[in-house]
């Protein structure tokens, strides 16, 4: 068995392993992420399919915030095209979403009611300025204590099954409001990468190899080595061989399960296997992916349902990047989110009832458009792998391992940023533990 | 009705909200504190019987940490004796603990293995420096995955009633972490005119601030209007006055926090969270009229007995607390088991067995002046460490202090003062002074 | 031929995306079309008919071979495997 030693060996490349590397190796320690499939980027990368640039996983990206700053910090080209216009479908109505008073707009075309508005509004504000709700109810719970009104109701619906991957009525109450209060400190702006994510992902990868940095792919870890509960590095298969990697430090982007898998459930202790037992629950969806030759949204590029049975959100890329289509053609993606995000899962239902969803809401997907791909999304590869409000610490309890992702994120964060900023406190917490090339 | 206006008003003069309304009233708030009671000081406090100064609940105060600096800071009296070192009695032997590596020497006594205390203290250093571990088991339930040896888990066991008044297998493990890297006081002592004595100079320095501190007078309602606190009604003798106040703050308990405001005023999920958290915890304690001090050490942690874990003599420090020539001896135990129901009668029993099989002499030399069994509502703590609730309730200035609502990781007198003191912060941050 | 593992499959759809002969669909669950599957697998053997058996695995190499093997090796669960007929 060949043997290598490294500071960090991160295994996965998905964005929150790759924030971490991209970080450390930034940082000069010497580091390794390991993948296992043949490209880069998990859940946030690209897949060619009839001359199509499909997303694995996520699609819009912040054009400002967590992402920006990591890839400039890092010194990684951060392509970026913003969507024209983001809007919300309430009452068949496509109602922008504003950065200044959005959130109320919304609310006002929703009820129709200034007073329903205010003492919404006025909650949300109490929750956010005096003190968050318990997370011992669910957001719809506590909304409805406010407001029984449907088309309310919807509004949040929309905007947390579109961002968070749950329903509202599985969404902890003081979570909504800690996210709320994150996202409306900064201008939220999205948009596409106009090759495709996994063109984002390679030129973070780029600018990591730039700085000393390696990447495998095609590599899968197969034990993480534990003596005397200390992590001391990583067992691999390469196409080639066994190799044994010593490391100070390991970090895991596969997920809390499978790094217990990996490092052997013997070696941690029974409080955390039961908290994680307890604490996972990953969250399921479905994308479609359509093609047409003419763009199927009228409105918008990126629209939020709010009254329909599954499906959240649709998107249509090409229009900010046609590059993601062959010339001509049209993509538009759409996602949509189980009644309850629990199996057993009835897929074929499912996905009859999303494209429900799309022929009664968008008038030309019928005649127009032809399903390009359908993807579903759960358990060991999921939309989110926890909910928000359910998420593990980074460490666990071997000392030096360490997870990353969308199971570990820090409380009030979704999406994209939620696995940057876990990368981002692991990263933190190594430096004040080791300083590179201690090995 | 009549009608008063405060910045603040301080429900309960336990020693949660005399810190509060202190520190308020030396900043410049206009504070009034309310008690029920003819005495202050709730269960930080003193009862005259038969010439001694019996406590009202707590058995020793600390020295050298908040509450002497919250005292400081207002300019109140703080007159404590030191007790010189407390004692641990191990398997019949009493050690005197190095102020460092206290915890290791104990553990390294009681194992008589190197390698098993040895495997026990490393696991609790990487919980220290690396990772707490996970609040989902009990502290004991983590602590057998190190050790099976029933000495060790006796040992913690005793050590973790006396402080957190919970059993081991009742505390997260995570709050047992929390608790050891919280400053903890350097000393323990006692007052040697009682703990009223201390919270008298409190009153003292809050009257010198222009503050009111009123007792037999009971609060009948916190007054709310949209999610917002106005007021407080309080009843005295017959008279009931409405006070108008910005910032309420209730040192009742928060379930008596609930009732007071109406419960139609909280929301789903806070009295959901309330119901599920809040657990008080019990304790058996006894307090003894001797003719001789029957130990050594004023304070001296028993990790034998059944029940019993701390036994105190202040009359060793202060004799003053006695009638000439007799002394106070005090005992403290929780049972086995912090949930309802209780046995009164099994506790008594096993408590005094304890003191009996601990202190040769205890029947010829003893007059049990007192036994009381706190739960409930006027329990050791209003809720479990590692079960409180956030100083915060959903409505808008109405906070609550003591023991109910303790910082994650904090016991003792100081978890009622720190809560006090994060109560203090966020009104400071909030408004100013006469800002009604 | 591959075979699917439906307990593993969560239906992504990576594989068809990457298979070169279009022998997959995902619908919630993937199905594999046995002919262009075959198709490709058995183009292997044609390739290397005269290859003793004890060399198989040597075939299945990638380097080596034109079987591309992108549906197994892109499959993020681990959900497909080889099965001979």
């Amino acid at each position: 068995m060949k043997q290598e030693v490294y500071d960090v060996v991160v295994i996965g490349s998905g964005i929150g392993g790759m924030s971490a590397a991209s970080l450390l190796t930034h940082e000069g320690y010497r580091t390794l992420v390991v993948e296992r499939l043949p490209q880069i980027g998990g859940r946030f990368s690209t897949v060619e399919y009839k001359g199509f640039k499909l997303p694995t996983g996520a699609l819009e990206v912040e054009a400002m915030g967590l992402i920006a700053e990591l890839y400039s910090e890092v010194g990684a080209g951060f392509e970026v095209r913003p969507l024209a216009k983001l809007c919300y479908r309430i009452g068949g109505e496509d109602v922008p979403m504003l950065y200044k008073g959005g959130l109320r707009a919304l609310l006002l075309t929703a009820s129709e009611d200034e007073e329903v508005t205010g003492r919404v509004m006025a909650a949300l504000k109490r929750g956010m300025g005096w003190e968050e709700p318990s997370n011992s109810i669910s957001f719809r719970e506590w909304l409805s204590e406010y407001s029984s009104n449907e088309k309310v109701l919807g509004v949040f619906q929309g905007m947390i099954a579109s961002f968070m991957g749950i329903n509202a009525y599985e969404l902890p109450a003081g979570e909504f409001i800690r996210w709320l209060k994150i996202t409306r400190s900064y201008p939220a702006i999205y948009g596409h990468a106009p090759k495709g994510n996994l063109a984002l992902m390679e030129s973070l990868a780029k600018a990591m190899r730039a700085q000393g940095g390696e990447i495998w792919t095609r590599c899968e870890t197969k034990q993480i080595l534990v003596t005397d509960e200390v992590a001391r590095g990583v067992v691999v298969q390469t196409d080639k061989d066994e190799m044994e990697i010593a490391s100070r430090v390991v970090i895991s982007n596969a997920g809390p399960q499978k790094t217990v898998e990996l490092a052997g459930s013997e070696n941690f202790d029974k409080g955390y296997l039961k908290q994680m037992k307890e604490s996972l629950r990953p969250a399921s969806s479905i994308m479609i992916h359509t093609v047409s030759d003419r763009p199927l949204l009228e409105h918008a590029d990126s629209l939020i349902l709010t009254e329909a049975r599954r499906v959240n959100w649709i998107a249509c890329p090409t229009e900010a990047c046609p590059e993601l289509a062959p010339p001509g053609k049209h993509l538009m993606v759409s996602y949509s989110t189980p009644a309850f995000n629990f199996p057993p899962y009835d897929f074929a239902q499912e996905i009859a009832w999303h494209l429900q969803d799309l022929k009664e809401n968008i008038p030309r997907f019928g005649s127009e458009g032809d399903i390009l791909a359908v993807n579903c999304f759960h358990g060991e590869w999921p939309a989110f792998r926890t909910w928000l409000g359910y998420d593990l610490p980074q460490k666990t309890p071997i000392e030096n391992l360490y997870n990353v992702g969308d199971a570990v994120k820090p409380s009030g964060r979704t999406g994209l940023p939620a696995s940057v900023a876990s990368g981002r406190m692991v990263v933190e917490d190594v430096k004040s533990r080791i300083k590179p090339g201690e090995a | 009705m009549k009608r008063e206006n405060y910045d603040v008003v301080v429900i309960g003069s336990g020693i949660g909200g005399m810190c509060a309304a202190a520190l308020l009233t030396q900043e410049g708030y206009k504070t009034l504190v309310v008690e029920r009671l003819p005495r202050i000081g709730g269960r930080f406090s003193t009862i005259k019987y038969k010439g001694f100064k019996l406590t009202t609940g707590a058995m020793v105060v600390e020295i050298g940490g908040f509450i002497e600096q919250i005292f400081g800071r207002v300019g109140a009296k703080f007159e404590v004796h030191p007790v010189a070192s407390p004692r641990y009695r191990i398997e019949g032997k009493e050690y005197e603990l190095p102020r460092k590596g206290g915890l290791r020497t104990i553990v390294s006594l009681v194992s008589g293995n190197e390698r098993e205390s040895e495997g026990v203290m490393s696991a609790i250093k990487r919980g220290l420096s690396w990772q707490k571990p996970s609040d989902s088991i009990s502290f004991r339930e983590w602590l057998l995955q190190y050790t099976q040896n029933e000495r060790i888990l006796k040992t913690f066991w005793a050590l973790i009633t006396a402080v957190q008044a919970v059993n081991d297998h009742e505390l997260p493990t995570g709050e047992f972490f929390r608790y050891l890297q919280v400053p903890r006081p350097p000393n323990y002592g006692f007052a040697p005119r009682g703990n009223l004595a201390l919270m008298e100079s409190l009153a003292e320095a809050i009257q010198a601030n222009h503050g009111e501190v009123r007792t037999r007078c009971l609060a009948k309602q916190i007054i709310v209007t949209d999610g917002m606190v106005r007021g407080v009604i309080i009843q005295k003798d017959k008279d009931e006055t409405q006070i108008a106040a910005k910032v309420v703050i209730s040192n009742a308990g928060p379930r008596k926090t609930v009732e007071l405001a109406g419960r139609e005023n909280f929301d789903k999920g806070y009295l959901k969270q309330l119901n599920e958290t809040i657990r008080p915890a019990p304790i058996f304690w006894v307090q003894a009229a001797t003719d001789r001090p029957l130990v050594e050490c004023p304070m001296l942690y028993l990790t034998g007995a059944r029940r019993v874990n701390l036994v105190v003599c202040p009359t060793l420090v202060c004799p003053e607390l006695a009638p000439h020539g007799k002394h106070l001896l005090m005992s403290g135990g929780a049972p086995d088991s912090s949930l309802p129901p209780y046995d009164f009668e099994k506790e008594k029993k096993l408590n005094i067995q304890d003191l009996r099989d601990n202190f040769p002499g205890f029947d010829e030399h003893t007059e049990i002046l007192v036994a009381s069994y706190f739960r409930e509502d006027w329990p050791t703590y209003h809720s479990w460490p590692g079960y409180d609730l956030s100083q915060k309730t959903p409505i808008e200035n109405l906070y609550n202090v003591g023991d109910g609502v303790k910082p994650p990781g904090w016991s003792g007198l100081r978890a009622c003062a720190q809560s006090a003191r994060l109560v203090v912060e966020d009104i400071r941050g909030r408004f100013k002074p006469g800002e009604a | 031929m591959v075979v699917v593992d439906e307990e593993r499959c969560v239906g992504c759809g990576r594989c068809m995306a990457f298979c070169p002969r279009e022998a997959l669909w995902a619908w919630g669950r993937v199905r594999v079309d046995t002919r262009k599957c075959s198709e490709c697998f058995g183009g292997v053997y044609q390739f290397e008919q005269n290859a003793p058996l004890q060399n198989r695995e040597s075939l299945l190499d990638t380097v080596a071979t034109s079987w591309t093997r992108l549906c197994l090796i892109n499959c993020p669960v681990g959900a497909l495997r080889v099965e001979e007929e």
